[in-house]
């Protein structure tokens, strides 16, 4: 009796769970579309891709840092996703040099992605190798300028082009009126937002290409830059005291409510505007800050681990490569997600007045810069963020310590 | 064989132990001398990735705040722990109630704890605006946004939290104590605050070791609370080790220097902790000597 007990635990203990089977034309999708607006974006997605024979699982893990967790140890375990959703990063340079991503070359082949996609994401949808390995989705403009446009309207300001006196002396106005100028939030995450699109207005495409890019030792040190951070420390003077470490919707709501007048975030916080009853264009005012109307690629992109057993796409794999990027699914995705097709030749035509700002912009041939987090790895990413956050929150510190260390962390050449 | 059916019960336990807790240990070792970023790589690059970490004035800045944070917080900790435990010691009315009351906080997860301070510190939503509403329109309660203070407020979160803990370890050391010892120390004529210093607290010793353990526990892995208040700002003045490993390990795809990091948070541990251990099991050993 006893012995039968025993054997009976030690079968159940060492019962393998095992990996479910999946059916072949199964795809388990790890993503961090988790808001509303983005969970009907994926959505538009998956159905496409059920009604087209497929089984989409489903698998969201709120916030990209957690996403990325996620498939990055699923990877390293030896159970890969069939696809996983991260944001434009370098992510799939370390992955396809392990050869743990499948190419998509035939499906690019196939859909003629070189002619509805601009040179700028082909480039950004290779790896070193000359391979495709990633399907751009939708497309967002980190640094927007997004304005309370009553308080703008009843103040007898004007919409300010870019960073320089005139968006100075809208925030002075409206410092005086005694309203929070500048909802900012400061902590490493949201600093790029404001900092990055100072640079782009500022600096122009040379200085990017030259920074990120390049990472020259004579364009950091260079003037230019150093007006790009002596203009993000003349923000501190328009932030209030609740701006450290705090999330990007709170600030949103500030504006919102009319107790400040600009936040410099994302165009996803779009949806948080208008789902508060604010409209572009009539209360809610939103520009492109600069005058050459530079849209960095920052987007959702869908990337391919290799299956156990096989080096090629399996046949589920592809169908959603093509799914995804065709035109009618990105026009789906992206309207719900209120973001911009990276397909030249998607419908637009519903999209709202800030989203056709971008759009247009997007379409006109040289307008389109690389994301950095393109062009340097996550490390010096964050280092750099660090490092801006730092210089906001330390009076002390002067430009040039700042652009030193700045230099150290890019490791200019 | 003796014990069979005890040693196979234990069996498993040892062999996770060893697995998991020792392999997984060396694992990491191992790779904090290689060159690993996303994905292991095994080449030996010696003591690049440590040279890396103590460049960093990010990781100077956790290192050092550990330990502000782990002397503030386990001494508070003690000390208020101790003054409750006395206070309830004292056979008030309504005990169990205080006694809930104080363990409470402790059920909260860090991540409520934090964020609920967060709020409470907030300058425009919390303490501060309150007060300034009330009438005091000068009232300024900046600790949450002042780079030199910050670390305490982060203290002050983490000791509300564990002092209730503290508070229950010592008061069942506290009712263990013999009421003849009591009862000597009113026929001697000594002050009861004076009994409880000199005479009641050095035979709470066991108790009291295993509060400074847990508690040092709760620095180390302080991660959740830092997050959840200030996400290691004001620019970077409450960054903590363990957010500089999880950071490093995950988002900027650095597992090696992820890994010399950890490797130091041990080697500190060890550092403070293995002195204290010998001095115990020294002072059994003279204990069980002198006895002998």
């Amino acid at each position: 009796m006893r012995l039968h007990f025993m054997a009976g635990v030690c079968a159940l203990a060492f019962a393998v769970p095992g990996n479910p089977a999946f059916a072949a034309d199964s795809v388990e999708v790890v993503h961090h579309l988790t808001v509303n607006t983005e969970r009907a974006a994926i959505k538009e997605i998956a159905d496409r891709f059920t009604a087209a024979g497929g089984v989409w699982v489903d698998n969201a893990v709120a916030g990209p840092p957690n996403s990325r967790r996620v498939y990055t140890t699923r990877m390293n375990a030896g159970q890969p996703p069939q696809a996983y959703l991260t944001v434009t990063n370098l992510d799939h340079y370390d992955f396809a040099a392990q050869g743990q991503l499948v190419n998509l070359d035939s499906v690019a082949q196939a859909e003629n992605w070189a002619k509805v996609f601009p040179p700028e994401i082909m480039e950004t949808i290779k790896a070193p190798d000359g391979h495709i390995y990633v399907a751009p989705l939708g497309l967002n403009v980190p640094g927007y300028v997004f304005y309370n446009k009553k308080i703008f309207d009843d103040l007898g300001i004007k919409e300010p082009v870019g960073f320089d006196d005139d968006f100075f002396a809208a925030l002075d106005k409206v410092k005086a009126a005694g309203i929070i100028p500048l909802a900012y939030s400061g902590d490493p995450f949201h600093v790029r937002f404001p900092f990055e699109a100072i640079m782009m207005s500022l600096g122009g495409k040379d200085l990017w290409d030259n920074v990120w890019r390049q990472r020259s030792n004579a364009a950091i040190r260079s003037p230019e830059m150093r007006k790009v951070f002596e203009t993000f420390e003349r923000l501190r003077d328009y932030t209030d005291e609740g701006s450290s470490g705090r999330a990007w919707n709170l600030s949103a709501n500030l504006v919102m409510s009319g107790k400040a007048a600009v936040q410099i975030m994302g165009d996803w916080a779009k949806g948080e505007y208008i789902a508060a009853g604010m409209v572009p264009g009539k209360t809610l005012g939103c520009f492109i800050p600069g005058t050459d109307d530079l849209i960095q690629i920052h987007g959702e992109v869908l990337v391919f681990p290799k299956q156990p057993g096989t080096t090629a796409l399996t046949p589920a794999q592809a169908k959603l490569a093509a799914i995804a990027t065709s035109a009618d699914a990105q026009t789906a995705y992206n309207a719900q997600k209120r973001s911009f097709p990276s397909r030249l030749d998607a419908n637009v035509a519903a999209m709202d007045p800030c989203l056709q700002l971008n759009i247009d912009a997007y379409r006109n041939p040289g307008h389109i810069v690389q994301n950095p987090r393109s062009l340097i790895t996550q490390q010096m990413d964050g280092e750099y963020r660090d490092l801006v956050n730092e210089f906001m929150a330390e009076p002390e510190m002067t430009v040039d310590e700042v652009v030193d260390r700045f230099a150290e962390v890019l490791q200019a050449k | 064989m003796r014990h069979l059916s005890a040693k196979i019960a234990i069996a498993p336990t040892v062999l996770v132990t060893l697995i998991v807790f020792v392999g997984c240990l060396v694992w990491t070792f191992a790779i904090s001398f290689t060159s690993t970023r996303g994905v292991p790589v095994f080449d030996f690059v010696g003591l690049a990735k440590y040279q890396e970490l103590w460049a960093s004035s990010r990781w100077q800045t956790s290192f050092k705040n550990m330990f502000i944070f782990g002397a503030g917080f386990i001494s508070l900790s003690l000390i208020l722990g101790m003054l409750l435990a006395v206070l309830i010691d004292q056979q008030v009315r309504a005990e169990n109630a205080f006694r809930t009351i104080f363990l409470y906080p402790h059920a909260l997860s860090y991540i409520v704890t934090g964020l609920a301070w967060q709020w409470f510190l907030n300058p425009q939503l919390g303490l501060q605006k309150f007060v300034q509403d009330l009438g005091w329109s000068d009232f300024t309660f900046r600790v949450l946004v002042d780079r030199n203070v910050a670390i305490y407020a982060i203290i002050a979160a983490a000791v509300w939290h564990s002092a209730g803990l503290v508070m229950a370890i010592m008061l069942a050391g506290l009712r263990g104590v013999d009421d003849e010892i009591w009862k000597a120390t009113k026929v001697e004529g000594i002050p009861r605050w004076r009994a409880y210093i000199w005479i009641i607290l050095p035979m709470l010793g066991p108790a009291m070791t295993t509060c400074i353990m847990l508690l040092a526990f709760g620095v180390i892995r302080n991660y959740d609370l830092v997050v959840a208040m200030t996400n290691g700002g004001p620019g970077t003045a409450t960054e903590v080790p363990a957010k500089f490993v999880m950071e490093y390990l995950f988002e900027r795809q650095n597992a090696g220097l992820a890994s010399a990091a950890a490797t130091i948070m041990l080697l500190s541990v060890v550092a403070v902790g293995a002195p204290v251990w010998y001095l115990q099991s020294w002072r059994n050993r003279r204990r069980i000597a002198g006895r002998g």
